[in-house]
């Protein structure tokens, strides 16, 4: 069974000022009080569920973006959470030793602010977090997209495990091949999240597909 | 003999022997050789285990085979449970080779203690144990170390604890390497890595990581357990971590910095993890440089954490919990070693050294004996006290299994049983556990491989001789 849900007219009529103004919905408008077709959704924290059910997934994703619901989760993979709704995706795939993070995005900019929200997620345990205090910038630069990206989720480790910080929405300010910044809210923790060790560069993807932008990176854990 | 199909051609030696010969794949440089049973071969050709190490069998140096132990199993880059030796003149270092824990290891201490004597003190013991020394990733111990301490430490490992009166001058024959790897260059470690280091010295980590009060439970080989000082229904401690923050920052440096230079080398590979450059180039001595501070790192680690448990004993127990330093080993190295007329890079990733006992490095006191290898079994099971052997240094470059090997995904882990249900098991065994629920689910015993049959194989092998097995009556984790 496929849900289409109408795409409100988003990017058409709110541009790059929706992320903002769905955040500010999230705040005050939560349980969707104010709405008409097009109104501002409000913005999902990573992990937590759909109201309606339903997750997001990378097969459905289009534009406008329909929501899916999954009948039968494939056991080796955790359920595909759904977080704000551009067409951004993740889910995670187990392997015997470690864990291997598939995201997409239409863009590497989507790409990159979803594999943050998905290890955030990941270093929380589920556990759902409010962003809270001032943001702060995080940038990586590297020699290659690939090498990006992994330099970009270790570097989420690093502040995580030495700052007791860690970034959980991310409003990405440049997202080139070699270059990525952003500024990221985030929650304060008592403890270095435990479990992972390293993004690797083993099996390593970065690839361009129809509808964006597809990786996969593996952690050790 | 009959063998299970895998996509390599792949032939039968030995009932603990398969080899899978250099013309399976055209870019292999040499031929691969798995240490398995036929039931450990099954399980080794569903997975990548084999991929993975005829990857390996593809870089630029290697010499005689890539070898697989028992153990083996997918990893990213080398599988865990690799072993393979690079010519140092013309071959390479890959910090996937070592992993991102860099020497993970094991150490056992012995105590005078006859368990059934102390029956009633394992529990205090054990609760004392897990609030002496911190436990979860990142959990740091008291003391901040100043960053001049912390020079010290890479530099020098357990020998500036030894001066900071933290270690016995025996534990120090008894560590591999003497727990202080000459190659350490402190220079050669990022900020990062030294922050992430701060305040971790001293702890247990998460993941597989833990410590456990144990009992001798068989002695295999009379002559060797008197060697070591073991006998039947001793107290034994073996703490299993390695290099915490630290090592995993010190690795992802260097795989960044090799995979930015590699087509400089022109060295081109099958998987990017396997990111490597000449053991002779600028950048190869500097990983070794680094590595062997991150080992001292972690041989300073077990100590702290040795300290800290002889505290707990001696205020328990006075003189007669004296605890003793049987052996220490590391399980994710690269060690310049001589092997014959040659100078190899001989990575173990998820493999232990094994000398034998004729091995100018075995401890003097174990010299006819063998090198101790100590391979823990998954938390709650039992574990082993075997020995190096000098076939084994020509059959896996003197390298052994190090453990049961994980064989389920932590997620499948949990699915088959809660933490709270592990934790029953292990009571109902009389097993004191200090544990969180979530480790206990997803480090359960069901998650790992057979830890006997692993050590069968090994010791039917000829790469380590089996000597004593002893199973837990006190677990510590994260």
């Amino acid at each position: 069974m496929i849900l289409t849900v109408q795409n409100a007219g988003s990017d058409r009529d709110y541009k790059e000022n929706y992320p903002r103004l769905q955040r500010a919905k999230a705040e005050w408008d939560p349980h969707d009080i104010f709405n008409h077709k097009p109104s501002i959704r409000a913005a999902v924290r990573p992990g937590s569920p759909r109201p309606d059910g339903c997750r997001n997934s990378p097969e459905g994703v289009g534009w406008p973006w329909r929501w899916v619901s999954v009948s039968q989760p494939d056991l080796r993979t955790s359920d595909l959470q759904i977080s704000q709704p551009s067409s951004a995706w993740h889910r995670w795939v187990d392997h015997t030793s470690e864990v291997q993070l598939q995201v997409g995005g239409g863009s590497f900019a989507e790409l990159a602010a979803e594999a943050g929200r998905a290890l955030a997620d990941l270093l929380l345990r589920g556990a759902p977090a409010a962003p809270e205090g001032e943001p702060r910038t995080l940038e990586v630069g590297s020699h290659d997209r690939e090498a990006l990206l992994v330099d970009w989720l270790n570097e989420i480790l690093y502040i995580a495990e030495t700052g007791l910080w860690i970034p959980v929405e991310f409003e990405m300010l440049e997202a080139s091949a070699t270059h990525l910044a952003a500024r990221a809210r985030g929650v304060s923790v008592d403890l270095p999240p435990s479990l992972v060790k390293a993004a690797t560069f083993h099996g390593l993807r970065v690839a361009e597909g129809a509808d964006g932008l597809r990786a996969e990176v593996i952690f050790d854990v | 003999m009959t063998i299970a199909t895998s996509r390599y051609p792949a032939k039968r030696l030995s009932p603990t022997l398969v080899e899978i010969p250099k013309s399976a794949r055209a870019d292999m440089n040499v031929p691969a050789r798995v240490w398995a049973d036929e039931a450990l071969w099954q399980k080794a050709v569903t997975d990548r285990t084999l991929d993975q190490l005829v990857n390996v069998a593809t870089l630029p140096g290697i010499t005689g085979y890539a070898h697989a132990m028992p153990d083996a199993h997918e990893g990213y880059g080398f599988p865990v449970g690799g072993v393979a030796a690079f010519r140092a003149e013309d071959g390479i270092i890959s910090p996937g080779g070592v992993g991102y824990d860099i020497n993970c290891g094991v150490r056992l201490l012995a105590s005078d203690l006859r368990v059934a004597e102390v029956r009633h003190r394992i529990e205090p013991l054990v609760h004392d144990l897990s609030r002496s020394i911190p436990s979860g990733t990142g959990r740091g111990s008291d003391k901040k170390l100043g960053v001049d301490d912390l020079d010290r430490v890479l530099a020098e490992g357990c020998r500036y604890l030894l001066e900071e009166g933290l270690a016995e001058p025996e534990d120090l024959e008894h560590t591999e390497g003497g727990g202080n790897l000459p190659g350490a260059n402190p220079d050669k470690i990022s900020a990062r890595a030294r922050e992430r280091g701060r305040g971790q010295l001293g702890t247990i980590g998460s993941g597989n990581h833990f410590v456990e009060v144990q009992r001798v439970e068989r002695v295999f080989d009379e002559k060797a357990t008197r060697a070591l000082g073991l006998w039947e229904g001793q107290l034994t401690i073996l703490i299993h971590t390695g290099s915490r923050g630290f090592g995993h920052q010190v690795c992802t440096d260097y795989v960044r910095a090799m995979d930015a230079v590699m087509a400089r080398h022109g060295i081109k590979l099958p998987d990017r993890e396997l990111a490597c450059a000449p053991f002779s180039s600028p950048e190869g001595k500097a990983y070794f440089a680094a590595m062997c501070a991150a080992a001292n790192y972690a041989f300073a680690n077990r100590q702290a954490i040795t300290h800290a448990a002889r505290r707990v004993f001696q205020r328990a127990l006075g003189d007669s919990g004296r605890l003793r330093l049987v052996y220490d080993v590391a399980h994710n190295m690269a060690k310049l070693e001589q092997h014959g007329k040659r100078k190899l890079v001989v990575h173990r990733k998820g493999a232990t050294r094994a000398f034998g006992p004729t091995h100018p490095e075995t401890p003097r006191a174990y010299r006819g004996v063998g090198q101790p290898v100590l391979i823990p079994g998954s938390m709650g099971t039992a574990s082993y006290v075997l020995v190096g052997t000098d076939e084994g240094f020509d059959l896996s470059f003197g390298s052994t299994c190090h453990g049961a090997g994980r064989a389920m995904s932590r997620t499948a882990a949990k699915k088959v049983k809660t933490g709270n249900d592990v934790r029953k098991d292990l009571e109902s065994l009389g097993i004191v556990v200090r544990a969180s629920t979530g480790e206990l689910a997803e480090e359960a015993p069901h998650a790992y491989k057979d830890v006997d049959r692993v050590v069968s194989v090994v010791h039917d092998a000829g790469l380590a001789r089996r000597v004593a097995r002893l199973v837990p009556v006190g677990v510590i984790k994260g």
